[in-house]
Protein backbone atom coordinates (compact mmCIF):
# COMPACT_ATOMS: atom_id res chain seq x y z
CA UNK A 1 0.00 0.00 0.00
CA UNK A 2 2.44 2.41 0.97
CA UNK A 3 5.06 1.59 -2.17
CA UNK A 4 1.32 2.20 -4.24
CA UNK A 5 1.11 5.50 -2.10
CA UNK A 6 4.86 6.59 -3.26
CA UNK A 7 4.66 5.39 -6.92
CA UNK A 8 1.00 7.77 -7.62
CA UNK A 9 3.01 11.06 -5.93
CA UNK A 10 6.28 10.09 -8.06
CA UNK A 11 3.87 9.29 -11.49
CA UNK A 12 1.85 12.69 -10.18
CA UNK A 13 5.45 14.49 -10.17
CA UNK A 14 5.97 13.85 -13.63
CA UNK A 15 2.76 14.03 -14.55
CA UNK A 16 2.99 17.89 -13.55
CA UNK A 17 6.92 18.42 -14.87
CA UNK A 18 5.70 16.44 -18.22
CA UNK A 19 2.62 19.02 -18.34
CA UNK A 20 4.94 22.20 -17.89
CA UNK A 21 7.17 21.00 -19.88
CA UNK A 22 4.23 20.67 -22.84
CA UNK A 23 2.94 24.24 -22.16
CA UNK A 24 6.97 25.42 -22.66
CA UNK A 25 7.62 23.95 -25.94
CA UNK A 26 4.37 25.38 -27.29
CA UNK A 27 5.07 28.68 -25.84
CA UNK A 28 8.63 28.34 -27.07
CA UNK A 29 7.67 26.76 -30.74
CA UNK A 30 4.62 28.57 -31.35
CA UNK A 31 4.14 32.05 -29.90
CA UNK A 32 8.16 32.31 -29.49
CA UNK A 33 9.63 31.60 -32.60
CA UNK A 34 8.34 33.32 -36.10
CA UNK A 35 9.88 30.39 -37.88
CA UNK A 36 7.36 28.75 -39.56
CA UNK A 37 6.64 25.47 -37.90
CA UNK A 38 4.29 24.17 -40.17
CA UNK A 39 7.36 24.35 -42.30
CA UNK A 40 9.59 22.96 -39.78
CA UNK A 41 7.47 19.67 -38.95
CA UNK A 42 7.66 19.08 -42.81
CA UNK A 43 11.26 19.23 -43.19
CA UNK A 44 11.57 17.08 -40.21
CA UNK A 45 9.38 14.20 -41.50
CA UNK A 46 11.18 14.98 -44.73
CA UNK A 47 14.55 14.57 -43.11
CA UNK A 48 13.48 11.27 -41.37
CA UNK A 49 12.23 10.04 -45.10
CA UNK A 50 16.03 10.50 -46.06
CA UNK A 51 15.70 13.99 -47.85
CA UNK A 52 17.90 16.75 -46.43
CA UNK A 53 16.79 19.82 -49.47
CA UNK A 54 13.94 20.95 -47.01
CA UNK A 55 11.97 21.59 -50.37
CA UNK A 56 8.74 20.51 -48.65
CA UNK A 57 6.59 20.71 -51.70
CA UNK A 58 7.52 19.08 -55.18
CA UNK A 59 10.08 21.01 -57.21
CA UNK A 60 8.09 20.53 -60.30
CA UNK A 61 5.34 22.07 -59.10
CA UNK A 62 6.96 25.32 -58.46
CA UNK A 63 6.66 28.29 -61.16
CA UNK A 64 10.14 28.77 -63.22
CA UNK A 65 11.02 31.64 -61.30
CA UNK A 66 10.26 29.89 -58.35
CA UNK A 67 12.61 26.89 -59.60
CA UNK A 68 15.63 28.91 -60.11
CA UNK A 69 14.83 30.85 -56.65
CA UNK A 70 15.48 27.39 -55.15
CA UNK A 71 18.23 26.23 -57.31
CA UNK A 72 20.10 29.14 -56.95
CA UNK A 73 19.88 30.02 -53.28
CA UNK A 74 18.20 27.13 -51.34
CA UNK A 75 14.49 26.14 -50.63
CA UNK A 76 12.25 28.46 -48.36
CA UNK A 77 14.39 30.96 -47.14
CA UNK A 78 11.39 33.12 -45.25
CA UNK A 79 10.71 29.68 -43.42
CA UNK A 80 13.69 29.44 -40.76
CA UNK A 81 15.87 32.52 -41.55
CA UNK A 82 14.14 35.10 -40.20
CA UNK A 83 14.10 33.32 -37.24
CA UNK A 84 17.41 32.49 -36.87
CA UNK A 85 18.14 36.55 -37.50
CA UNK A 86 15.87 37.55 -34.85
CA UNK A 87 17.38 34.95 -32.61
CA UNK A 88 20.89 36.78 -32.55
CA UNK A 89 19.51 40.01 -31.35
CA UNK A 90 17.22 39.16 -28.92
CA UNK A 91 19.26 36.35 -27.29
CA UNK A 92 22.18 38.64 -26.58
CA UNK A 93 19.19 41.65 -24.96
CA UNK A 94 16.79 38.64 -23.68
CA UNK A 95 18.90 35.79 -22.50
CA UNK A 96 20.39 37.97 -19.75
CA UNK A 97 16.76 38.95 -18.66
CA UNK A 98 15.90 34.58 -18.79
CA UNK A 99 18.95 34.08 -16.61
CA UNK A 100 17.90 36.79 -14.05
CA UNK A 101 14.47 34.94 -13.81
CA UNK A 102 16.09 31.60 -13.06
CA UNK A 103 18.43 32.67 -10.71
CA UNK A 104 15.81 34.80 -9.02
CA UNK A 105 13.57 30.82 -9.07
CA UNK A 106 16.29 29.23 -7.57
CA UNK A 107 17.10 31.67 -5.01
CA UNK A 108 12.88 31.62 -4.02
CA UNK A 109 13.58 28.14 -3.65
CA UNK A 110 16.53 28.52 -1.67
CA UNK A 111 14.66 30.53 0.41
CA UNK A 112 11.50 28.30 1.06
CA UNK A 113 13.64 25.59 1.99
CA UNK A 114 15.58 27.68 4.43
CA UNK A 115 18.69 27.73 3.09
CA UNK A 116 21.29 24.33 2.54
CA UNK A 117 21.43 21.46 3.99
CA UNK A 118 24.89 20.40 5.47
CA UNK A 119 26.44 17.26 6.78
CA UNK A 120 28.01 17.30 10.39
CA UNK A 121 31.16 15.67 9.70
CA UNK A 122 33.33 15.31 12.77
CA UNK A 123 35.24 12.16 11.63
CA UNK A 124 37.04 13.18 8.13
CA UNK A 125 39.10 9.89 7.94
CA UNK A 126 36.32 7.27 8.18
CA UNK A 127 35.85 7.07 4.25
CA UNK A 128 33.61 5.15 1.64
CA UNK A 129 34.61 4.90 -1.74
CA UNK A 130 31.69 6.04 -3.77
CA UNK A 131 33.85 6.81 -7.26
CA UNK A 132 35.82 4.78 -9.28
CA UNK A 133 38.70 5.94 -11.24
CA UNK A 134 37.02 5.52 -14.67
CA UNK A 135 34.02 7.02 -13.02
CA UNK A 136 36.07 10.39 -11.76
CA UNK A 137 37.32 10.37 -14.85
CA UNK A 138 34.25 10.41 -16.94
CA UNK A 139 32.64 12.92 -14.49
CA UNK A 140 35.37 15.98 -13.99
CA UNK A 141 36.07 15.61 -18.12
CA UNK A 142 32.23 15.93 -18.50
CA UNK A 143 32.15 18.96 -15.80
CA UNK A 144 35.09 21.13 -17.64
CA UNK A 145 34.39 20.17 -21.02
CA UNK A 146 30.81 21.23 -20.37
CA UNK A 147 31.37 24.22 -18.86
CA UNK A 148 34.22 25.33 -21.24
CA UNK A 149 31.59 25.06 -24.11
CA UNK A 150 28.99 27.31 -21.92
CA UNK A 151 31.58 30.28 -21.73
CA UNK A 152 32.86 29.41 -25.09
CA UNK A 153 28.76 29.23 -26.64
CA UNK A 154 28.46 32.62 -24.95
CA UNK A 155 31.13 34.18 -26.15
CA UNK A 156 29.74 33.43 -29.94
CA UNK A 157 26.39 34.81 -28.04
CA UNK A 158 26.90 38.04 -26.40
CA UNK A 159 29.32 38.86 -29.36
CA UNK A 160 28.67 42.67 -28.90
CA UNK A 161 30.20 42.18 -25.37
CA UNK A 162 33.73 40.36 -26.87
CA UNK A 163 33.56 42.68 -29.44
CA UNK A 164 35.48 40.05 -31.57
CA UNK A 165 38.59 39.70 -32.84
CA UNK A 166 41.46 37.08 -32.06
CA UNK A 167 40.46 35.87 -28.40
CA UNK A 168 36.92 35.52 -29.19
CA UNK A 169 37.49 33.89 -32.72
CA UNK A 170 39.99 31.28 -30.88
CA UNK A 171 37.20 30.71 -28.57
CA UNK A 172 34.91 30.21 -31.27
CA UNK A 173 36.87 27.43 -33.02
CA UNK A 174 37.47 25.73 -30.07
CA UNK A 175 34.18 25.33 -29.29
CA UNK A 176 33.73 24.01 -32.30
CA UNK A 177 36.44 21.21 -31.66
CA UNK A 178 35.90 20.84 -27.72
CA UNK A 179 32.08 20.25 -28.62
CA UNK A 180 33.48 17.26 -30.85
CA UNK A 181 35.80 16.52 -28.35
CA UNK A 182 32.58 15.74 -25.39
CA UNK A 183 30.94 13.35 -27.79
CA UNK A 184 32.76 10.52 -25.90
CA UNK A 185 32.52 12.21 -23.40
CA UNK A 186 28.65 12.91 -23.10
CA UNK A 187 28.30 9.44 -24.85
CA UNK A 188 29.92 7.69 -21.35
CA UNK A 189 28.19 9.97 -18.70
CA UNK A 190 24.67 8.87 -20.26
CA UNK A 191 25.53 5.68 -19.73
CA UNK A 192 27.21 6.30 -16.02
CA UNK A 193 24.19 8.33 -14.92
CA UNK A 194 21.57 6.20 -15.58
CA UNK A 195 20.44 5.22 -12.68
CA UNK A 196 17.08 3.33 -12.77
CA UNK A 197 18.71 -0.13 -13.36
CA UNK A 198 15.62 -1.81 -10.75
CA UNK A 199 14.87 -4.68 -13.58
CA UNK A 200 18.45 -4.82 -14.70
CA UNK A 201 20.24 -8.58 -13.78
CA UNK A 202 24.18 -7.25 -12.34
CA UNK A 203 26.42 -10.03 -13.77
CA UNK A 204 29.16 -8.94 -11.71
CA UNK A 205 28.27 -6.14 -8.76
CA UNK A 206 32.47 -5.24 -8.80
CA UNK A 207 31.89 -4.19 -12.33
CA UNK A 208 29.09 -2.56 -11.86
CA UNK A 209 29.98 -0.43 -9.38
CA UNK A 210 33.07 1.23 -11.42
CA UNK A 211 30.80 1.96 -14.70
CA UNK A 212 27.44 3.00 -12.87
CA UNK A 213 27.42 5.52 -10.55
CA UNK A 214 25.65 4.72 -7.27
CA UNK A 215 22.69 5.83 -5.49
CA UNK A 216 18.48 6.78 -6.78
CA UNK A 217 17.31 9.73 -8.25
CA UNK A 218 14.57 11.56 -6.64
CA UNK A 219 12.06 13.03 -8.90
CA UNK A 220 13.70 16.57 -9.96
CA UNK A 221 17.33 14.45 -10.61
CA UNK A 222 15.60 11.96 -12.58
CA UNK A 223 13.87 14.82 -14.76
CA UNK A 224 17.50 16.72 -15.01
CA UNK A 225 18.89 13.45 -16.18
CA UNK A 226 16.69 12.43 -18.71
CA UNK A 227 16.46 15.98 -20.07
CA UNK A 228 20.55 16.29 -19.80
CA UNK A 229 19.43 13.18 -22.26
CA UNK A 230 17.29 14.42 -24.68
CA UNK A 231 18.60 17.96 -24.94
CA UNK A 232 22.33 17.08 -24.48
CA UNK A 233 21.50 14.54 -27.58
CA UNK A 234 20.13 17.33 -29.79
CA UNK A 235 22.94 19.59 -29.01
CA UNK A 236 25.45 16.84 -30.40
CA UNK A 237 23.93 15.18 -33.03
CA UNK A 238 22.73 19.04 -34.28
CA UNK A 239 26.28 20.70 -33.49
CA UNK A 240 28.42 17.66 -35.51
CA UNK A 241 26.53 17.88 -38.52
CA UNK A 242 27.05 21.95 -37.92
CA UNK A 243 31.04 21.77 -37.84
CA UNK A 244 30.71 18.90 -40.47
CA UNK A 245 28.77 20.01 -43.39
CA UNK A 246 30.66 22.71 -45.09
CA UNK A 247 29.15 23.71 -48.22
CA UNK A 248 31.01 25.24 -50.78
CA UNK A 249 29.78 27.25 -53.28
CA UNK A 250 28.55 24.92 -55.62
CA UNK A 251 26.72 22.51 -52.77
CA UNK A 252 25.13 25.45 -50.54
CA UNK A 253 21.94 25.80 -51.75
CA UNK A 254 21.44 21.77 -51.57
CA UNK A 255 22.21 21.92 -47.87
CA UNK A 256 21.75 25.51 -46.59
CA UNK A 257 18.09 24.70 -45.17
CA UNK A 258 19.57 21.64 -43.33
CA UNK A 259 22.29 24.07 -41.49
CA UNK A 260 19.53 26.03 -40.89
CA UNK A 261 17.31 23.94 -38.90
CA UNK A 262 19.98 22.43 -37.32
CA UNK A 263 21.08 25.34 -35.47
CA UNK A 264 17.71 26.62 -34.84
CA UNK A 265 17.55 22.85 -33.20
CA UNK A 266 21.23 23.87 -31.35
CA UNK A 267 19.79 27.44 -30.08
CA UNK A 268 16.35 25.71 -28.62
CA UNK A 269 18.57 22.67 -27.11
CA UNK A 270 21.28 25.05 -25.58
CA UNK A 271 18.50 27.29 -24.14
CA UNK A 272 16.19 24.27 -22.59
CA UNK A 273 19.99 22.57 -20.93
CA UNK A 274 20.62 25.26 -19.67
CA UNK A 275 17.89 25.15 -17.05
CA UNK A 276 18.33 21.57 -16.25
CA UNK A 277 22.29 22.56 -15.98
CA UNK A 278 21.49 24.94 -13.67
CA UNK A 279 19.32 22.92 -11.94
CA UNK A 280 21.38 19.79 -11.35
CA UNK A 281 24.14 22.18 -9.72
CA UNK A 282 21.82 23.91 -7.51
CA UNK A 283 20.62 20.07 -6.25
CA UNK A 284 24.08 19.06 -6.18
CA UNK A 285 26.03 21.83 -4.66
CA UNK A 286 24.02 24.94 -3.28
CA UNK A 287 20.79 23.94 -1.64
CA UNK A 288 22.66 20.73 -0.23
CA UNK A 289 26.15 21.37 0.10
CA UNK A 290 28.37 19.14 -2.07
CA UNK A 291 31.11 17.36 -0.69
CA UNK A 292 33.54 18.39 -4.17
CA UNK A 293 36.58 16.94 -2.80
CA UNK A 294 34.89 13.65 -3.29
CA UNK A 295 34.69 13.92 -7.08
CA UNK A 296 38.48 14.13 -7.53
CA UNK A 297 39.89 11.49 -5.10
CA UNK A 298 36.66 9.10 -5.41
CA UNK A 299 35.93 8.93 -1.28
CA UNK A 300 33.42 10.42 0.83
CA UNK A 301 33.17 10.97 4.25
CA UNK A 302 30.84 8.04 5.92
CA UNK A 303 28.90 10.38 8.07
CA UNK A 304 28.03 12.67 4.75
CA UNK A 305 26.75 9.46 2.65
CA UNK A 306 24.92 8.96 6.45
CA UNK A 307 23.12 12.19 6.66
CA UNK A 308 22.81 13.05 2.98
CA UNK A 309 23.00 10.16 0.19
CA UNK A 310 21.79 7.17 2.37
CA UNK A 311 20.51 5.80 -1.30
CA UNK A 312 24.71 5.64 -2.25
CA UNK A 313 25.17 4.01 1.25
CA UNK A 314 22.35 1.65 0.48
CA UNK A 315 24.00 0.75 -3.24
CA UNK A 316 27.26 -0.18 -1.67
CA UNK A 317 26.18 -3.37 0.43
CA UNK A 318 24.59 -4.59 -2.49
CA UNK B 1 27.13 58.88 -59.49
CA UNK B 2 23.66 60.76 -57.63
CA UNK B 3 24.29 61.74 -53.98
CA UNK B 4 21.65 58.75 -52.93
CA UNK B 5 23.30 56.06 -55.36
CA UNK B 6 23.34 52.16 -54.17
CA UNK B 7 25.84 50.05 -56.05
CA UNK B 8 24.35 46.73 -57.47
CA UNK B 9 25.29 44.31 -59.70
CA UNK B 10 22.66 43.01 -62.24
CA UNK B 11 23.20 39.59 -63.84
CA UNK B 12 21.08 39.81 -67.33
CA UNK B 13 20.51 36.08 -67.81
CA UNK B 14 19.32 36.41 -71.22
CA UNK B 15 23.01 37.50 -71.87
CA UNK B 16 24.94 35.18 -69.61
CA UNK B 17 26.54 32.31 -71.33
CA UNK B 18 28.31 30.17 -68.27
CA UNK B 19 31.70 31.37 -69.62
CA UNK B 20 32.33 31.85 -65.79
CA UNK B 21 34.63 34.79 -66.83
CA UNK B 22 33.36 36.69 -63.81
CA UNK B 23 34.36 34.03 -61.30
CA UNK B 24 37.74 33.46 -62.85
CA UNK B 25 38.83 36.96 -63.04
CA UNK B 26 37.71 37.53 -59.33
CA UNK B 27 39.57 34.92 -57.67
CA UNK B 28 42.71 36.10 -59.80
CA UNK B 29 42.07 39.32 -59.05
CA UNK B 30 41.90 39.40 -55.62
CA UNK B 31 44.07 36.19 -54.99
CA UNK B 32 41.19 34.07 -53.48
CA UNK B 33 42.15 30.66 -51.71
CA UNK B 34 41.29 27.39 -53.19
CA UNK B 35 37.51 26.36 -52.22
CA UNK B 36 36.84 30.72 -51.47
CA UNK B 37 34.31 31.41 -54.66
CA UNK B 38 33.26 35.10 -53.91
CA UNK B 39 31.52 34.68 -57.16
CA UNK B 40 30.05 31.88 -58.79
CA UNK B 41 27.91 30.90 -62.02
CA UNK B 42 24.40 28.44 -61.95
CA UNK B 43 23.10 27.27 -64.74
CA UNK B 44 18.95 26.35 -63.82
CA UNK B 45 17.25 23.90 -66.00
CA UNK B 46 20.32 22.73 -67.53
CA UNK B 47 19.74 20.57 -70.55
CA UNK B 48 15.69 21.91 -70.87
CA UNK B 49 15.19 23.23 -74.42
CA UNK B 50 14.06 26.96 -73.70
CA UNK B 51 13.93 27.02 -69.27
CA UNK B 52 17.88 26.77 -69.30
CA UNK B 53 19.45 29.95 -68.37
CA UNK B 54 22.89 31.03 -66.45
CA UNK B 55 22.99 33.49 -63.34
CA UNK B 56 26.09 34.97 -61.96
CA UNK B 57 25.48 35.00 -58.28
CA UNK B 58 27.60 37.09 -55.35
CA UNK B 59 26.84 39.31 -52.66
CA UNK B 60 24.25 41.53 -53.69
CA UNK B 61 25.37 44.12 -51.72
CA UNK B 62 21.88 44.42 -49.87
CA UNK B 63 20.11 47.67 -48.52
CA UNK B 64 19.05 45.99 -45.20
CA UNK B 65 21.62 43.19 -45.18
CA UNK B 66 20.33 40.19 -43.21
CA UNK B 67 23.88 39.59 -42.42
CA UNK B 68 24.64 42.86 -41.03
CA UNK B 69 21.65 42.23 -38.55
CA UNK B 70 22.76 39.07 -37.45
CA UNK B 71 26.40 39.52 -37.06
CA UNK B 72 26.92 38.97 -33.40
CA UNK B 73 30.22 41.24 -32.88
CA UNK B 74 28.96 43.85 -35.57
CA UNK B 75 31.62 43.46 -38.42
CA UNK B 76 29.43 44.47 -41.39
CA UNK B 77 29.50 48.18 -42.03
CA UNK B 78 27.63 49.67 -45.15
CA UNK B 79 29.32 52.34 -47.05
CA UNK B 80 27.53 55.77 -47.86
CA UNK B 81 27.09 54.55 -51.51
CA UNK B 82 25.79 51.25 -50.27
CA UNK B 83 28.50 48.88 -50.58
CA UNK B 84 28.15 46.68 -48.14
CA UNK B 85 31.50 45.32 -46.26
CA UNK B 86 33.20 43.48 -43.37
CA UNK B 87 36.67 43.92 -40.72
CA UNK B 88 38.41 40.15 -41.01
CA UNK B 89 39.79 41.55 -37.86
CA UNK B 90 36.70 41.36 -35.95
CA UNK B 91 35.09 38.15 -37.34
CA UNK B 92 35.11 35.38 -35.24
CA UNK B 93 33.84 33.11 -38.21
CA UNK B 94 30.78 32.03 -36.96
CA UNK B 95 29.03 32.04 -39.96
CA UNK B 96 25.81 32.97 -38.88
CA UNK B 97 25.73 35.67 -41.64
CA UNK B 98 25.43 32.61 -44.16
CA UNK B 99 22.58 31.22 -42.50
CA UNK B 100 20.94 34.61 -42.75
CA UNK B 101 22.34 35.43 -46.28
CA UNK B 102 19.92 34.71 -48.83
CA UNK B 103 22.32 34.05 -51.62
CA UNK B 104 24.76 32.03 -49.73
CA UNK B 105 27.50 34.88 -50.21
CA UNK B 106 29.79 34.68 -47.54
CA UNK B 107 32.44 32.21 -47.95
CA UNK B 108 34.52 30.41 -45.03
CA UNK B 109 38.12 29.09 -46.02
CA UNK B 110 38.81 25.19 -43.44
CA UNK B 111 42.26 26.66 -42.99
CA UNK B 112 41.22 26.21 -39.03
CA UNK B 113 42.69 23.30 -36.96
CA UNK B 114 41.26 20.04 -37.64
CA UNK B 115 39.36 21.70 -40.34
CA UNK B 116 37.62 24.68 -38.85
CA UNK B 117 36.40 27.68 -40.46
CA UNK B 118 38.25 30.57 -40.91
CA UNK B 119 37.30 34.51 -41.19
CA UNK B 120 34.60 34.96 -43.73
CA UNK B 121 35.26 36.55 -47.08
CA UNK B 122 32.77 37.94 -49.61
CA UNK B 123 32.56 40.16 -52.64
CA UNK B 124 33.91 43.23 -51.59
CA UNK B 125 32.23 44.99 -55.26
CA UNK B 126 36.31 45.22 -54.95
CA UNK B 127 36.17 48.23 -52.85
CA UNK B 128 38.74 46.82 -50.24
CA UNK B 129 37.44 46.52 -46.67
CA UNK B 130 38.29 49.02 -43.33
CA UNK B 131 42.19 49.44 -43.64
CA UNK B 132 44.06 52.38 -45.37
CA UNK B 133 42.92 51.92 -48.64
CA UNK B 134 44.99 50.59 -51.15
CA UNK B 135 47.63 49.98 -48.38
CA UNK B 136 49.42 46.21 -48.47
CA UNK B 137 47.08 44.99 -45.77
CA UNK B 138 43.82 45.61 -47.16
CA UNK B 139 45.30 44.24 -50.61
CA UNK B 140 45.93 41.11 -48.22
CA UNK B 141 43.26 40.41 -46.22
CA UNK B 142 40.23 41.74 -48.95
CA UNK B 143 42.15 41.96 -52.91
CA UNK B 144 42.01 44.49 -54.78
CA UNK B 145 40.41 48.13 -54.05
CA UNK B 146 39.47 48.82 -57.94
CA UNK B 147 36.94 51.55 -56.59
CA UNK B 148 39.22 53.57 -54.97
CA UNK B 149 40.96 53.85 -58.80
CA UNK B 150 37.90 54.67 -60.14
CA UNK B 151 37.35 51.19 -61.65
CA UNK B 152 34.31 48.67 -62.15
CA UNK B 153 34.70 45.75 -60.34
CA UNK B 154 36.77 42.99 -62.51
CA UNK B 155 33.91 40.37 -62.70
CA UNK B 156 32.13 43.12 -64.23
CA UNK B 157 34.38 44.55 -66.62
CA UNK B 158 35.84 40.93 -67.93
CA UNK B 159 32.00 40.17 -68.92
CA UNK B 160 32.28 39.05 -72.31
CA UNK B 161 28.55 39.40 -73.16
CA UNK B 162 28.20 42.27 -70.93
CA UNK B 163 25.09 40.27 -69.06
CA UNK B 164 26.48 41.38 -65.55
CA UNK B 165 26.06 44.73 -65.15
CA UNK B 166 27.30 46.99 -61.82
CA UNK B 167 26.86 50.28 -60.77
CA UNK B 168 24.08 53.06 -59.42
CA UNK B 169 20.76 51.01 -59.20
CA UNK B 170 18.91 53.67 -61.20
CA UNK B 171 21.81 53.21 -63.71
CA UNK B 172 21.92 50.04 -64.23
CA UNK B 173 17.87 49.61 -64.27
CA UNK B 174 18.02 52.17 -67.01
CA UNK B 175 20.29 50.15 -69.34
CA UNK B 176 18.24 47.03 -68.27
CA UNK B 177 15.22 48.47 -69.43
CA UNK B 178 16.39 49.82 -72.58
CA UNK B 179 17.60 46.22 -73.16
CA UNK B 180 14.36 44.71 -72.71
CA UNK B 181 12.41 48.00 -74.96
CA UNK B 182 15.02 47.48 -77.88
CA UNK B 183 14.95 43.13 -77.67
CA UNK B 184 13.91 42.42 -81.42
CA UNK B 185 15.00 45.75 -82.74
CA UNK B 186 18.24 47.10 -84.46
CA UNK B 187 21.26 45.28 -85.36
CA UNK B 188 22.39 45.14 -81.62
CA UNK B 189 19.76 42.33 -80.96
CA UNK B 190 20.76 40.01 -83.89
CA UNK B 191 24.78 38.55 -83.42
CA UNK B 192 27.67 39.54 -85.51
CA UNK B 193 27.20 37.76 -88.99
CA UNK B 194 23.42 36.93 -88.49
CA UNK B 195 22.00 38.80 -91.27
CA UNK B 196 25.01 37.92 -93.97
CA UNK B 197 23.68 33.93 -92.81
CA UNK B 198 20.27 34.19 -92.72
CA UNK B 199 18.74 38.09 -94.01
CA UNK B 200 17.36 40.23 -91.82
Amino acid sequence: MENNKSLLSEMKAYLIIGFLFILLTYWYFWLATIADIDYVFKFILQIMQGNFSGQVVPYESLSHHEQGVVTLYGASYDAIAPEVIRAFEERQHLLPIVFLVEFLLFLSMFVIAKGRKQAQITDYSNTVQVYSLFQRAVLLLNIVFMIYLFITGFSITFGNITGGGELARFMRSTHEIVGVGWIPIWFLITIIAFKDHRFFVRPSSKLWKSIFLRGKYKHMDRINYYAFVAFSTLLVVSGFVLWYLHPDSNTHAEVIQLKRLLLFLHFMGSAIISFFTFETVYSYVVSVKGYLPGVITGRLPKEYLEQLRVDVLEEENK
Amino acid sequence: MSMNARMKFYCDESRCIHCDGCSVACAEAHELPVGVNRRKVVTINEGKIGLEYSLSIACMHCTDAPCEEVCPVDCFYIREDGIVLHSKDKCIGCAYCLYACPFGAPQFPQDGAFGTKGVMDKCTMCAGGPEETNSNKERELYGQNRISEGKVPVCAAMCSTKALLVGDAASVSNIFRERVLSAGHGVQSAPYGWDKAYGK
